[in-house]
């Protein structure tokens, strides 16, 4: 299993299941229309669509509500009213973009770089730092790490803005090292401390990163064995030329978009190609995903949805509505609000997204999703099971289960739903596909990606 | 009829022509419909009543009247309000929507149903006369009753709607049928879900809530029952020329007042029995003497307790210019004044000028009269003791940002009655770039009694304490606030002092403090509270005009103890300018689409580009108090007069 590409024919065949699959891990799933279209195109053709697709008018209008929601959201009375419509700004454009590995890898890195508006309370630089992400998220990581060492939601999450060369704070450096580039065992503490002296200075001056000369330690310092790094953006580029980054940010792509528990061969294998590609994400996302290791069997529907993908990956299959501001609360229930990550680690996901009260809100939002009139604007369950809404029960379950979970169900849960759906509490017409939709969701099944 | 024809094809195309052609035969004015209907029942010639009021009971707990309300809805759906509404872009935008077409359809299906162009049919179901009363639940029954009657222009049309209600029943296919045909005493008639018969007498349509009521009113219709014959079933009564008329019978008091006391031009008046209605309820009138929000309190307490106590509350509904007037009259006895403890209300100098401001681009601009220090002392006796908690934390909040003046003791008894409240738009000129979202300014004035105009010092020292307290939250955080810079500035000899934020240092994410700089001045008696510099100014200038000439400015209308009035063009500028946020908060905290979010904006931009004001006034006159809503559109530039051609 390597990272060898997925010759079609030789390796296995490239139709709905695996277009499926792919168009799970590289956005939210797909429609059963999208995923033909994949099947239609062939592989290679879809791989290179994920990092040429232009999102749409919808979703660059969701865009422009986020700018125009963050420049009102600002301090702290304020985030409880305006932090609902930022996450429903970014929610609704990962509903309506039609480029969705944008919005997926700025979601990874928004759990990488794991920032809250808790601490930082201004909607505007949150909103920023998620522009940030999404615009350079698929491009050289050391590029990606420097912008976000500048950028102004870090600067405050991590006291960037306070760390002077009488003082200097020692938080943003720690976490460069151990959660952002190398990860625990890589680095030492007198490395914390000199790239910290190479951070003083880096603050802000009206909202916007400045470095300020007077708390700038101008001295030479000594940083994972190098010696003479003067500045912060020198201590990025020897983090991430260390052998140790491509395996820490390989481990971190497999576990976002192939597995859970990936093997030391697997992440040995990205981080190779990691550093063929000088750490292009994009680039090495695209061998990824079109390589023997992305398609082997054990790996799909092996990985558990975060909250944000689960549901908006429903919401794009059946062309649904929300009331998005309300749809960010919702999520926060199940464990994943955005803007605002628990901690400074992100979100732990796989099975860390599964607990008796997460559960519980997911069979809340199942319930709405199907029922609607809530927050989620009601579904037209007529138009998408068409004529299997009349049928029998199996043709029903069939249908919807194509369209929710691309068909993929256990073949005892598709026995029970079949009964339920012929038996008198399955009910009829529309209100029959609403209840069988609840039941889909809300399988084991569709917990899986 | 090109709308008619148009909307024909949709549905043809909807529905398929063979389905319509099919429905045609159950429509009884087609020559199908007349082969396959059901068979009219014969016309009884009779004396037509000359006046439908005569058909309201004595027994009446409501009665409503219209005249005219029928040519006034056929204005709307084909004259000068249709010209309005087609020119809107809200309503250009709508006409390339599926909802259009469905209109359409839906329209052409009810010309086709009603077998007459919808606006003859609004006019015939509204009639040249309509009245209605609701009377007591007969025994046993748990519902209130109702009987109704409309004058159509012609025998013809109200017949005609009969047969197409019934052939439409007939038609349905919904379980249990919404209705059923039955017959009255020889009158066709629709029974709806067994609580609404409606037939057609003459040119009347008239509608009771059980059959026996029905079999009484068409009798009354018919003049009593004088049959003159009814030998002449489809021929000389069709048009309903031959009827003869009744003699006029009595009319019941209570409609009789009503006339008496409405206006002549009205288009429609109702009134509430309201001492019948409490004898009809078990408990009677269940409104509390006492009311728990203070606010409410002051706004309505005298109301309430007039509307109580009155015998009969009356409404009318009239046209002035391109508007309504929508007016309530609650009675009041001059010999028998409001309570004491209700001396908060001012009716005493009710008519005392009541002054109004209206500085450039006003949104919206009130007075009230109230009598502050009277409403506090007799609080208890209007407001519950829920409402106790907030004149606690009021006497407190007060007495800190007023350097422990006592809100009751000193600064309400100095206070004269009005007081006023405006909103504008603001321009922002100079501030570049202005805020995203752009707030209107209000501003609180109130005028000091004779004597009293020292208090303004208290005042001014509050709005600077209410700075500091906003500058000390901002040095809290100090990332997301923006603290006010003071100010004390000098305008037309006019101290101004207050607080606002300088461009160039608001914080990144707090562009919105743009549009607040709370501010303060004092015009002779008149203290002015302001978020905004630039609505200060105007204000102060409005002022100054009065004291150079008393008579200068606006007043509110004799007698008004609460005025409101919200101009229209104003408000349609700031929706314009905030069309974005409006757009966003439909999309995002809505979940519209994005199109629908952008229609619902357009069309709130097109309907305030519409309205000139609409205006809430309470007004007292001798013997009643009046609630007046009024609602009045721009006025419409003439049409171009067409250049007469020459020749005979």
């Amino acid at each position: 299993m390597n990272l060898a590409p997925y010759v079609v024919g030789r390796d296995g065949a490239f139709g709905p299941a695996q277009a499926a699959y792919l168009l799970r891990r590289a956005g939210f799933g797909a429609t059963p229309a999208e995923r033909e279209q994949a099947v239609r195109g062939g592989l290679e053709a879809t791989v290179a669509a994920q990092f040429t697709l232009d999102e749409g008018r919808l979703a660059t209008q969701f865009a422009a509500s986020g700018v125009q929601v963050a420049e009102q959201c600002s301090g702290a009375e304020k985030l409880g009213e305006e932090l609902p419509p930022l996450q429903g700004a970014w929610l609704g454009r990962m509903v309506a973009t039609r480029a969705p590995l944008a919005e997926k890898l700025a979601l990874f890195w928004h759990g990488h770089f794991a920032t809250s508006i808790d601490k930082v309370q201004l909607g505007v630089a949150m909103w920023q730092q998620y522009e940030l992400l999404r615009a350079q998220g698929g491009g050289r990581f050391a590029t990606l790490v420097d912008a976000v060492a500048r950028d102004p939601a870090m600067l405050h999450w991590l006291d960037g803005n306070s760390n002077e060369k009488t003082a200097p704070n020692e938080n943003f450096a720690r976490e460069l090292f151990e959660l952002f580039t190398l990860g625990i065992g890589h680095y030492s503490e007198h490395d914390i401390r000199e790239a910290a002296r190479c951070f003083t200075g880096w603050h802000l001056k009206a909202g916007r990163y400045w470095r300020n000369e007077r708390a700038h330690d101008p001295g030479r310092k000594r940083v994972l064995g190098r010696d003479g790094l003067e500045d912060g953006t020198e201590v990025v580029a020897v983090a991430v030329e260390q052998p140790a980054c491509a395996s820490f940010v390989a481990g971190k792509l497999l576990r976002a978009f192939v597995t859970d528990s990936p093997d030391a061969a697997a992440i040995e294998e990205v981080a190779g190609a990691l550093r063929e590609e000088q750490l292009d994400i994009g680039a090495t996302l695209r061998r990824l995903f079109a390589s023997r290791l992305f398609f082997a069997p054990p790996h799909r529907r092996a990985r558990i949805g975060g909250p944000v993908e689960w549901a908006v990956g429903l919401l794009r299959r059946v062309g649904g509505r929300a009331k998005w501001s309300a749809l960010g609360g919702a999520l926060a229930e199940m464990g994943q609000s955005l803007f605002q990550p628990p901690n400074v680690k992100g979100w732990d996901g796989g099975r860390a997204w599964i607990s008796s009260r997460t559960l519980l809100a997911r069979g809340r939002f199942a319930a709405e999703f199907a029922y609607g009139g809530g927050f989620v604007v009601a579904v037209d369950w007529e138009r998408i099971a068409g004529d299997a809404i009349a049928g029998d029960g199996g043709a029903l379950v069939a249908t919807l289960a194509d369209v929710l979970l691309d068909g993929q169900i256990e073949a005892s849960t598709r026995a029970r739903l079949v009964a339920f759906a012929d038996s008198a509490d399955g009910g009829s017409g529309a209100e029959r596909a609403m209840r069988v939709a609840q039941l889909l969701v809300s399988a084991p099944e569709a917990l899986l990606q | 009829m090109i709308l008619g024809t148009r909307a024909r094809s949709i549905v043809v195309r909807l529905a398929g022509a063979a389905a319509v052609a099919g429905a045609l035969s159950f429509f009884p004015w087609t020559a199908a419909g007349r082969a396959a209907g059901p068979t009219a029942s014969p016309r009884a010639a009779f004396t037509e009543l000359q006046d439908l009021g005569v058909l309201l009971p004595a027994d009446a707990l409501l009665i409503a009247e219209a005249r005219g309300l029928g040519p006034a809805a056929r204005e709307l759906v084909t004259g000068a309000m249709k010209r309005r509404m087609i020119a809107l872009p809200a309503w250009k935008q709508f006409k390339k929507s599926p909802p259009y077409a469905q209109l359409l359809a839906g329209m052409t299906f009810v010309e086709l149903t009603a077998g007459m162009p919808v606006g003859d049919l609004l006019a015939t179901l509204l009639g040249e006369q309509l009245v209605v009363a609701v009377l007591p639940a007969a025994e046993g029954a748990a519902e209130p009753g109702l009987v109704a009657a409309a004058r159509a222009a012609d025998a013809d049309h109200a017949e005609q709607l009969i047969r197409a209600a019934r052939a439409l029943i007939a038609m349905s296919k919904e379980e249990p049928k919404p209705g059923r045909a039955d017959t009255v005493d020889g009158i066709d008639v629709v029974v709806l879900r067994d609580r609404l018969w409606i037939g057609a007498v003459g040119r009347d349509l008239i509608a009771a809530s059980s059959a026996a009521r029905f079999r009484d009113l068409a009798r009354q219709a018919q003049g009593g029952g004088a049959d003159r014959g009814g030998a002449d079933r489809d021929g000389a009564d069709r048009d309903g020329a031959d009827h003869g008329t009744a003699a006029p019978a009595a009319l019941s008091p209570l409609l009789a007042s009503t006339r008496a006391r409405s206006p002549q031009d009205a288009l429609l008046t109702a009134a509430l029995d309201v001492k019948r209605l409490a004898a009809t309820l078990p408990s009677g009138l269940a409104i509390p003497d006492l009311q728990d929000n203070a606010g409410g309190a002051l706004l309505t307490g005298d109301l309430i307790r007039l509307a109580k106590n009155a015998d009969v509350l009356r409404a009318s509904l009239r046209s002035e210019g391109d508007g309504l007037v929508l007016d309530l009259a609650v009675p009041r006895d001059p010999a028998a004044p409001l309570p004491a403890a209700f001396r908060c209300f001012a009716h005493a100098e009710a008519m005392d000028p009541l002054p109004l401001l209206r500085p450039p681009e006003t949104l919206l601009t009130s007075v009230m009269r109230r009598d502050w220090a009277a409403f506090w002392s007799d609080h208890g006796e209007l407001c519950s003791a829920a409402a106790e908690a907030g004149f606690v934390e009021a006497k407190t909040g007060f007495g800190v940002l007023f350097g422990g003046k006592s809100l009751p003791d000193d600064l309400l008894p100095a206070l004269d009655q009005p007081f006023l409240f405006v909103l504008a738009r603001q321009s922002f000129a100079g501030i570049a770039p202005p805020p995203e979202v752009r707030y209107p300014a209000g501003a609180l004035v109130w005028r000091t009694k004779p004597g009293q105009a020292g208090i303004g010092a208290a005042f001014e020292s509050a709005v600077l304490g209410g700075i500091a307290l906003a500058n000390f939250d901002a040095a809290e955080k100090q990332k997301t606030k923006t603290p006010y810079q003071l100010f004390i500035e000098d305008h037309r000899g006019v101290r101004v002092l207050g607080g606002r934020v300088a461009p160039e240092a608001v914080a990144v994410a707090d562009r919105g403090a743009l549009n607040v700089a709370p501010c303060f001045a004092q015009v002779d008696d008149w203290l002015i509270a302001a978020s905004s510099r630039e609505l200060l100014t105007q204000l102060i200038d409005e002022l100054l005009e009065r004291r150079r000439d008393p008579a200068h400015g606006e007043f509110a209308p004799a007698g008004a103890l609460t005025f409101i009035e919200v101009a229209g063009a104003a408000g349609a500028r700031l929706v314009a300018e905030d069309r974005a946020a409006f757009i966003s908060n439909g999309v995002l905290n809505e979940g519209k689409t994005q199109e629908a979010a952008e229609f619902e904006t357009g069309a709130l931009l097109d309907l305030l580009g519409q309205l000139d004001r609409a205006r809430l006034m309470t007004r007292l006159e001798r013997d009643a108090l009046h609630v007046e809503l009024s609602l009045c559109l721009i006025e419409q530039p003439k049409p171009a007069a067409t250049p007469r051609e020459g020749g005979p």
